[in-house]
Parts: structure tokens; sequence; C-alpha cells
């Protein structure tokens, strides 16, 4: 069974259409790129299969299982924003993590915060930006979760911060999980990724494994993309 | 070792040509084991899954082979890396001879340049 | 989980109210002492200070119990909130209960603060024994005191609940519009009461058709004081009833997280 199956997946805001009538499945043990411009619907997809929206039409299942308590349990999400309060310390929100989530493993993440060097006592309202994402991205990775969600997980670090964010994901997944990028920065991202999932104006325009399209095409995935979006 | 991929041709290719140039030229000897998928993944930055293919196709072709649940190894067999690095070497021949003749070199004219090329890097 | 949503709600909130309960009390207590010791100018500014930080601390704990609910859940640490392996219910309870308790206990503090400073001292069993003389004078048996209590007591509480759900409501229904949230919920806050107002009219004016009036008159004390008590617990359990619901279903189908 597919980790995630989604079909006739609409969100209308008014007229404005934010996804329309996306149909995908998404099998275990891939890394998916969820790829488009901005505005394309990534971000909406994302909260939609997180509960954070409810769609217009159509179904999403997680395991499954529509959106709820069940699937939270299994679904780690890095959103977009930066969600950390300004009162806790480093040492609380990972306490925090581990007091909601089973599957949150906190020796893994005191490794992780320790190999960035973030302190554990600073306190979050502190931090930089940067190093906020950072610890966002090690508590969404220290989870054991059968699916990754993460919206634009590389978009606002620097170079060196996009190799270590990468390499992370690339540790921290079990080969059971499934993971799901999105980002419009795709050059950077390519050689992670399993499969590739183009959204264009809420709608999905190519499914592909990235390895077919260099075979068949002859070209990257960032070529071909700067082909399918070209203004 | 410096991992560079090309951007128009399957990574798990490149990989697998990476991963055998490491085996012909002694990186990792034969008997050797290979380190892990997710290490090896980790230090050339790509997905875990695409590095797995790679090894399999090395499996294939016979340079590795999985001793389960201890891990992936060099194969033991010497004569299977000679042959392989002696095929890389033919193909790497091959593509200078062919553009040499394309530039209009006799076989003579070629043979005499090697050898004087050869001679002049001791 | 709702016991460890609670945890850090309780958490989050007692850095902010514990430290300032200290303060007034400590104020207080300075207060009475240079009272006690006729230190004139001390014991005015004293006084004053306390009754600014009475008002602060009013002030603080019904902005900290819209700010809770706005922040953690409609702004962006909402993202975290709402994916948490919890329920929506177990998310408005958390708030709620965590709310009620820090407005009952801010005005346990206040009329400490109040007593500590009253120079012919003030105490809850004088003032219980006051009430229970006042209702002895007027007829009412000691049997039925307890039950008055409660009765006052559950028609406060409730009427707590229904006040903060209210304040929930006009925020979840601000997720309607996606500008001008704050403005919204304020207007929605304003509507709502003007609404209460005028169903309670018309309650009134029922009661008055019905010759409510006259039979409530026929009444001993004794039952127009349960009477009362009754409908005011009923009222205000319906209204906060009312206004979870709108909460609860506003957060579920309409959430929509910048």
């Amino acid at each position: 069974m597919a980790i995630l199956q989604c079909s006739g997946l609409s969100k209308l805001y008014g007229s404005k259409k934010a996804l329309f009538n996306v149909n995908l499945n998404l099998e275990h043990g891939r890394i998916i790129g969820l790829l488009g411009p901005n505005g394309s619907g990534k971000s909406t997809f994302l909260k939609i299969c997180n509960g954070l929206l409810t769609p217009s039409e159509g179904t999403v299942l997680i395991n499954g299982m529509m959106p709820g308590i069940r699937t939270k349990e299994i679904v780690s999400y890095l959103p977009e924003q930066t969600y950390l309060n300004d009162w806790m310390k480093v040492s609380d929100i990972l306490g925090f993590f581990k007091d909601f989530y089973a599957d949150f493993n906190i020796g893994k993440a005191g490794d992780m915060l320790h190999s960035l060097n973030i302190n554990p006592n600073d306190r979050l309202k502190t931090l930089s930006k940067g190093t906020k994402e950072k610890v966002q991205l090690i508590l969404v990775m220290a989870r054991e979760a059968k699916l990754y969600l993460l919206d634009e997980p590389i978009g606002g670090v620097d170079p060196a911060a996009r190799d270590y964010i990468l390499n992370t994901i690339i540790k921290n997944y079990n080969q059971e999980a499934t993971v799901v990028i999105s980002t419009h920065l795709i050059a950077d991202i390519e050689r992670v990724l399993d499969d590739v999932v183009f959204l264009r104006n809420g709608e999905v325009v190519l499914t592909s494994t990235v390895d077919d399209i260099r075979e068949n095409k002859g070209v990257s995935v960032d070529a071909l993309f700067r082909e399918v979006f070209k203004c | 070792m410096n991992w560079n991929f090309q951007s128009d041709r399957p990574i798990y290719v490149q990989l697998k040509e990476q991963i055998k140039l490491m085996i012909i030229s002694g990186t990792y000897p034969a008997g050797a084991k290979l380190p892990t998928v997710r290490d090896l993944a980790s230090e050339a930055s790509v997905n875990p899954n695409t590095l797995q293919k790679a090894l399999i196709e090395l499996e294939r072709e016979g340079l590795v082979y999985t001793q389960r649940t201890i891990g992936r190894f060099v194969t033991e067999d010497e004569n299977m890396i000679t042959d392989a690095k002696k095929e890389l070497a033919y193909e790497q021949i091959e593509h200078i001879l062919k553009k040499l003749l394309e530039m209009g070199y006799t076989r003579e004219e070629i043979l005499a340049l090697v050898e004087s090329k050869v001679r002049e890097m001791k | 989980m709702l016991g460890k949503l609670m945890k850090y709600e309780f958490k989050a909130t007692g850095r902010v109210f514990l430290p300032m309960f200290g303060a007034l009390l400590i104020v207080a207590a300075f207060s009475r002492l240079f009272v006690s010791l006729s230190f004139k100018v001390p014991s005015a500014i004293g006084i004053i200070v306390s009754v600014i930080m009475i008002i602060g601390i009013f002030v603080m704990t019904f902005l900290l119990t819209i700010q809770r609910f706005n922040k953690n859940l409609l702004g962006s640490e909402g993202y975290l909130m709402f994916t948490l392996p919890v329920s929506t219910d177990s998310l408005i309870f958390s708030k709620l209960l965590t709310a009620a308790v820090w407005n009952i206990a801010s005005v346990i503090i206040v009329f400490t603060a109040i007593s500590i400073m009253a120079m012919t001292g003030f105490s809850f069993r004088e003032m219980a024994e006051a009430i229970q003389r006042l209702l002895r004078s007027t007829d009412i048996t000691d049997l039925n005191f307890a039950l008055y209590v409660i009765e006052v007591t559950v028609s406060v509480l409730v009427s707590l609940l229904a006040g903060i759900l209210t304040l929930y409501a006009c925020m979840a229904l601000s997720l309607l519009v996606n500008k001008h949230r704050g403005l919204f919920a304020f207007g929605a806050f304003v509507v709502i009461n003007i609404l209460l107002q005028t169903a309670g009219s018309i309650l009134l004016v029922a009661g008055g058709v019905m010759n409510f009036e006259n039979i409530f008159l026929k009444m001993q004390l004794e039952q127009q004081i349960h009477m009362v008590a009754i409908l005011m617990i009923v009222l205000n359990f319906v209204i906060a009833g009312i206004f979870y619901v709108v909460t609860k279903l506003m957060l579920k189908y309409k959430l929509n997280l910048d």
C-alpha cells in the first residue's frame, strides 16, 4: 500500500484554484521532490496532508487513513514558517517533542545539535533565523517517522548549511520511510531524489523517476524543470 | 574521493563508474569491505536508493558481492579486477584513438607519438 | 494528552503570572508595614502601586487569555500545535481550563493582597460567617447553606467558562477572513454581545408574557435564589456549549494558518 494516496484533490479559494484534481501515489522508501515555482500549490498540498487545511474536493490517505491524530503520529512535518515559541530553551522543545511524539529519538537530536554547535541551553528567542530553521529540521528529522513532509527545507539557508541539511536528511531517514521535499531549488537536491512531481498552477504536470528523465530525455531534472516552466 | 556528477546521465550509472574506479585504483582492494550504503550515500551526498542501485549493478557484474548480514565486499578474484581495469583502459584508449584518427594521424604515427610521450613522462 | 498540553500551558503562562502575583503580594505587604509604622509618603506610594498592579493583573489576565489562544493556535505556533497527535478538543480544553485557573487565581491573589493591606484585616472565614449570618437573618436554614454555596460557585465557574469561550469563538470566527483578523474578532465580539443582550431581553419579555414575574414574586426568597442560580447556570452552560462548538468547528474545518 502506498504511504500517501490522493485522488481528485482540489483546494479552491473562491474561483482561485490553489490545487486542482491532484492524483498521486507515493510509495514507501522513496525520496520525492515536489517541484514547482512559488505559488504552484506545494505548501497547500503539504498543509492538506497535515490536516492544517481541509480540501475542497477529493481525499488524501496517509497509510490508508484520513489526516487526523493517527496520521500525525507517523508524519513528521517541517513547515516553511518557523513555529518555535519565544519562551522555551532548545532543551525544552526537545522535551516537548519527546512528550508528544512516541517516535522522537532525543539522543539523535542531541547529537545533531552538538554537531551543529547549538547549545541546548540557549533560549529559542535568542537564536538567529538560520539557527531556528536548523533546530526545526533537527526536531523533524530526529523523529523515526514513516513519512517526512519537508516544505522548502533548503529555501533560506546558505550553501554550506544546505549540504548539511541534505546530508541530515539522507542519514536520518530509514529506508522504509518516505521523504517528500518541496522546493524550487532543484539543482541542489537533484542527486538525493528518487522521484519528482512537477506542480504548475495547482495541477500535476509530470511525475517521473529522476533516472527516467536522465536516461530517456538525456537532461537533468533541473534542465527539464527550466524547460517546462519557461516563462 | 571527489564525487562529481554530470547532469545529463543517470546518477546511478555515474556512481557505478566511480565506485568501479575506486576498486580498480585500489582505494578498495580485492576482498575489502565496502562502507555501508548509508555511509557511502552520505559521503557522495546522494540518495541511498540510488547508491544501492549502483551497487546492485556492480554485483551483477561480479565486482562486488554481498555477504548476508555482514555487508558488501569487493570480489576476491584479482583477475576480475585486472580485467575490469583493462577494460576501462581499452575504453579510454579507444576514445583517444578515435579522436586521433579523425585528426588524420596514421597508426604508425600514433604509436610513435604515444611512445615519445610516455618516455617524456619519465 | 490533555494533561501534557496543560503542563506546557501552565509553564508558558506561569512564568508571567507567578512573578506578577509574587510582586503584588510583596508590595502589599510592604504597604501594610509602612502604614502600621505611619510612614505617610511610602505607604501612600505603596497603596497606589498596589492598586496599579491590581488593575495590571486583571488586564494581563484578560490579555493572556486572548493571547495564548490567538498566538499559540492561530499564529505561526499553530503549525506546531495542530500537527501534534492530539484532538482539537484537547487543544481547546487545555487553553480553556488553564485560562480559567489563572482567572480564578488572579481574583484570589487580589483579594489576598487587599486583605493584607486593609488595616482591619480580612479573612475568607469572616466573610463566610458574615454571609451565613445574613442568610440566617432571612430564615434560610443552615442545611441549605452548602447548596447555595455550590450553586453560586458553579454559576460563577460556568459564566467564567462561557466568557472565555466567547472570546475564543470570536477569534476562531476571524479565520473566515484573510486580513484584519484582529478587527474582525473585535467586531464579532461586539455583535455577539449585542445578540446576547437582545436574546436576554426577549427572554425577559417572554417571561413577562407568560406571567413569570408574578409566579416568581410569589415564591419564597429561598426558592427565588435557587431559581436565579439555576437559571444562570443553564443559560451560561448553553452559551458556553454554543461557543465551544463554534470554536471547534472553525479550528477543524476553517483553519488557515499564514
